[in-house]
């Protein structure tokens, strides 16, 4: 994979942790293309604040549960 | 995991790209290819560019139409909407062009004091908005593929 956006997160973790949503299924529940949540789990895309909060709403978990943004020296 | 993300078609956004990507330098190099033999072989002020300048932009409209409904029966993805992202995407390919669009019109105003023909003038904005809005899908296809950070 190419460069990455800053932003990291574990949509994909909380998507198989709850029922094996599919990318369908996220992707129709925040009203976005299947496309855009791909490039959000491969880090190719740091989303909106507001469907930052849609996504960790949908998981049920705090925000920084499902992003991170990793100190420089983190990285 | 399962990796549901193989073989996702491109998005609509990403398809329009693709169309406006081929259609616009095609129309543009169409309308080169009449009026540059003309204006080697006539008097500039004689030459018409006019009717085949729209007649690029209405064949240049008609076929992002038609390839855009291509595009989506190849890919059998039928979605015809745009989505944050596409959004997002499609604004920062509109920056993109604006640069070439500006750059027409600076060009066009001194081209205009010194009263040269109307077809330098028409000729340079047509073909700078083409190049502009070219690069511009290009941006978009890359930003779409690759990483886009808004």
């Amino acid at each position: 994979m190419g460069r990455t956006t800053r932003v990291t997160n574990t949509v994909r973790l909380h998507r198989f942790t709850h029922g094996e949503m599919t990318q369908a299924e996220l992707a129709t529940r925040l009203g976005v293309t299947r496309q855009t949540v791909i490039a959000i789990e491969q880090g190719r895309y740091s989303p909106t604040l507001e469907m930052a909060f849609q996504i960790a709403r949908v998981f049920g978990v705090p925000l920084d549960d499902v992003f991170q943004y990793p100190d420089d020296e983190d990285r | 995991m399962t990796a549901d993300d193989e073989h996702v078609p491109p998005s609509y956004g990403e398809r329009t790209a693709w169309t406006y990507a081929v259609v616009i330098p095609v129309g543009t190099l169409g309308y080169l290819a009449v009026v540059v033999p003309r204006a080697l072989t006539q008097p500039i002020d004689q030459v018409a560019w006019a009717g085949p300048m729209l007649w690029a932009m209405g064949l240049s409209i008609v076929a992002s139409i038609v390839g855009a409904i291509v595009f989506a029966i190849v890919v059998r993805d039928h979605e015809g909407r745009l989505d944050v992202r596409d959004t997002q995407i499609e604004r920062y390919g509109d920056r993109v062009a604006l640069w070439f669009t500006t750059a027409g019109a600076i060009v066009a105003l001194p081209l205009s004091m010194l009263e040269v023909d109307w077809f330098w003038i028409g000729s340079t904005l047509f073909v700078l908005a083409a190049t502009g809005s070219t690069w511009g899908a290009i941006v978009q296809i890359r930003a779409h593929r690759g990483t886009f950070v808004g």
